[in-house]
């Protein structure tokens, strides 16, 4: 029952570098948002395995505002990317290239 | 002294003077929505921000946040610690203050015909809301959530303009590397949390000590948030995205985020590791020295912005990458701090970014002003304005001559500072010596391609068939406030940097 | 088409060796940490949920102090800042999602048909391919 401190921080650092390739490798908007948020809630499993093992409740306490956090974003995300389609009939974030990257 | 004592909270008053001002505006729109009544609008936000203006200068004169043993009324700690107002978060709260007035009223005539006014002023409110509160974060939790009420406003702000692709284009490449980087940012936090058990900054560094075996996970963890500030002062290595969200983004709206929140961004970056990672005990637990990183990025990222700036042809893009060199000679304020002091780099970092706040949004606003007269993007478009339009050209050469860092201008004496500073450092640190040339050598450069455009609007012939220009009274009332401001910095220049090294010392201490 | 996730190999996956080789690096370092082998864990007879809403609310003085419970920081003020920034939220994604006919944006929750909706774009999952197979449909091609 007692799982040691480092499967959880390696399996966040899975989830974060799966976030990081997803958006290093992805080019449609969405998938874009969704690695993020991989990112995000790995930082949540670190956040909380942490709380277990110093015994304190900051870090349960601070995963659930990253969440609200993460929701906030998500929404603006989709908000520019509805925008995005309108103007550009595409989703895919190399398509806007009216300026150079 | 005082008549009556205010109680501890009303500290945040700033902050609270903002976010009051958006609910006003909610207030309002709800009211009468879709309402045209764009002087109302504007109106509020610009007394609000006035409002916020003129009681962080009042809080700061009559001494809050200076320690009680220097005569002052002490530094405000509110809620546990996870606030704090001391001289540093007031002198931001102040440029953060500022700038929002003046774009404010530049807005009034930028956005006339736009469907979306109250939204359009409450995001900006909103986002000034977040700013100031960066400036008075103490914890890793309050910099994160105040951060994101930055951020969040701010991609909504640089794609307002919904049918122009450039505007569009610019909000998406700015919220999806602000995205990225508030994941890096907070997995930073959470590497931090997990080498010392704390999120609230003295505590971070009251269990430092402790910290010995997980010297690699704080390191990490730190260099990641480096990362964060990064992105949120447009630097390297999370650059990139701050000349097409520049480009893109409604001209007002690149001025408030290439001065307020850069400002904001080094005020973070100022107290968490001032306060959480000390430099001595942080360079015990991860085996390196903080401050060279801080040392590569300002050198990296001034040359950069500069090299890149000079090669522009769109004056606004050529701006933005100027943003990016400034924001690498502010970083010179955190390379230069060394274990027995750094006041002095980094009160004349303070110094150089109240300044540019001043001259950077005025430059921004002269780029407004031509977005608003459709004269067009690149230094040709802009050949001969002088004639058609003095005053506003007469404060351009006043900007630019200022962020060139030509004496006796304000831009000059903050950079003396910083170049000062930075020699002064170099005996705690040879490194820095570098940097101090890297200062001066882009400087240089910077000259080049600053008084391009003031040739460009002055020496030039002008562009034939151009019609007469219009006078938009908001906008040239902002660049006129924003050129007298910036003269104005002169003669007052002492009482700025005393304020601003007394901050720093405060902070460093 | 809804086909299946494929695992696309090719220059598009290049990039990814970063990510991959991230987290060599990073696990290098947490294996490298010396972690304690015991947990300190919360103690018995305490509701971790409580707890949480009481630090969520600044209740220092409910607050257990048993074990390190004690040592949870306060969280008001950021539970009022996470209140603004859903505001802010809020209003900028109505900003952004709204549609506007003639200039003058229209009700982005409205249920009533305003009429000159037929004339644009029907609602499509595929992104309303109107240029047909001009153009490869859906995300996962990307």
């Amino acid at each position: 029952m007692n799982v040691p401190i480092e499967y959880f921080v390696l399996l966040s650092m899975a989830l974060f570098s799966i976030g990081l390739f997803g958006i290093l490798t992805r080019r449609n908007a969405l998938m874009f948002l969704m690695s993020v948020e991989i990112m995000v809630n790995a930082a949540n499993i670190n956040l909380i395995a942490f709380a277990l093992y110093h015994g304190n409740l900051t870090g349960q306490v601070f995963a659930l505002f990253v969440m609200a956090l993460a929701a906030a974003e998500v929404a603006i995300g989709l908000g520019i990317i509805l925008v995005l389609y309108r103007n550009f009939r595409d989703v895919d974030v190399t398509v806007p290239t009216t300026m150079r990257w | 002294m005082a008549v009556f004592e205010l109680p501890d909270w009303a500290a945040l008053a700033p902050a609270l003077i903002l976010v009051a001002t958006a609910l006003a505006l909610f207030v309002i729109d709800s009211i009468n929505p879709h309402t045209k009544n764009r002087s109302l609008l504007a109106g509020t936000t610009a007394v609000g921000s006035l409002a916020a203006l003129g009681v962080a200068v009042w809080f700061m004169v009559a001494g809050v946040g200076t320690p009680t043993a220097a005569g002052g009324r002490g530094v405000v700690e509110l809620f546990g610690g996870q606030l704090v107002v001391d001289q540093m978060a007031l002198f931001f709260m102040t440029v953060v203050s500022v700038v929002t007035a003046l774009v404010a009223v530049a807005s009034y005539d930028y956005m006339g015909d736009h469907a979306y006014q109250a939204e359009y002023y409450s995001l900006m409110m909103l986002a000034a809301t977040g700013m100031a509160t960066m400036a008075a974060a103490n914890s890793l939790v309050t910099i994160f959530i105040a951060l994101e009420l930055a951020s969040l406003p701010s991609y909504a702000l640089v794609s307002i303009l919904k049918d122009n692709r450039g505007s569009v284009e610019g909000g998406l490449k700015y919220f999806l590397i602000g995205a990225l980087s508030s994941a890096i940012f907070v997995y930073g936090i959470s590497l931090v949390y997990g080498a010392t058990g704390h999120l609230q900054l003295e505590a971070i560094a009251d269990n430092l000590q402790g910290a010995g075996e997980y010297g690699g996970l704080l390191g990490l963890g730190i260099l990641m948030l480096i990362g964060g500030f990064a992105f949120k002062t447009a630097s390297v290595p999370f650059h990139f995205w701050a000349p097409d969200a520049y480009e893109g983004a409604p001209a007002p709206v690149a001025a408030f985020l290439s001065s307020a929140s850069k400002a904001a961004g080094f005020v973070i970056a100022f107290r968490v590791f001032t306060t959480a990672f000390p430099l001595e005990p942080t360079t015990a637990v991860i085996g390196v020295d903080w401050t060279l990183a801080f040392i590569i990025l300002a050198i990296v990222t001034m040359t950069l912005g500069n090299f890149a700036a000079a090669t522009q042809d769109n004056v606004k893009r050529m701006l933005a990458y100027s943003s990016i060199g400034h924001a690498g000679y502010a970083l010179i304020g955190l390379a230069g701090l060394s274990a027995d002091g750094g006041e002095i780099v980094m009160g004349a970092a303070m110094m150089h970014l109240l300044v540019y706040g001043f001259m950077n949004t005025g430059a921004f606003l002269f780029v407004a002003l031509a977005e608003y007269w459709g004269v067009g993007r690149t230094f040709e478009d802009y050949n001969g304005l002088s004639n058609q339009a003095p005053v506003a050209c007469f404060a351009l050469g006043i900007f630019m001559f200022s962020l060139a860092g030509i004496p006796p201008l304000g831009g000059f004496w903050s950079k003396y500072f910083l170049f000062t500073g930075a020699i002064q450092a170099a005996t705690a640190n040879s490194a820095m010596l570098i940097v101090a040339a890297a200062l001066v050598v882009n400087s240089a450069i910077s000259l080049y391609y600053y008084a391009r455009l003031v040739k460009a609007v002055w020496i030039e012939d002008p562009v034939s068939g151009r019609d007469t220009l219009a006078q938009p009274t908001g906008l040239y009332a902002a660049i006129i406030f924003a050129a007298v401001l910036t003269v104005v910095a002169l003669p007052v220049f002492g009482p700025i940097a005393d304020a601003a090294l007394e901050a720093a010392t405060v902070a460093i201490s | 088409m809804t086909n299946g996730p494929q695992l696309r190999l090719g220059e598009s996956l290049l990039p990814g060796i970063l990510a991959v080789a991230l987290f060599g690096v990073m696990a290098m370092i947490a294996l490298n940490t010396g972690f304690a082998d015991e947990m300190v864990g919360f103690p018995e007879g305490i509701s971790v949920t409580s707890e949480i809403g009481y630090a969520l609310f600044d209740f220092t003085a409910l607050q257990s102090t048993e074990g390190s419970i004690g040592n949870t920081e306060p969280f008001l003020v950021s539970f009022l800042l996470v209140a603004v920034v859903l505001d802010a939220a809020l209003d900028a994604a109505l900003v952004l999602a709204k549609r506007e006919t003639e200039g003058k944006p229209i009700a982005a929750l409205s249920s009533v048909s305003t009429g000159d909706s037929a004339s644009t774009q029907p609602a499509a999952t595929d992104g309303g391919a109107e240029d047909g197979s001009s153009r490869s449909s859906g995300g996962e091609q990307r």
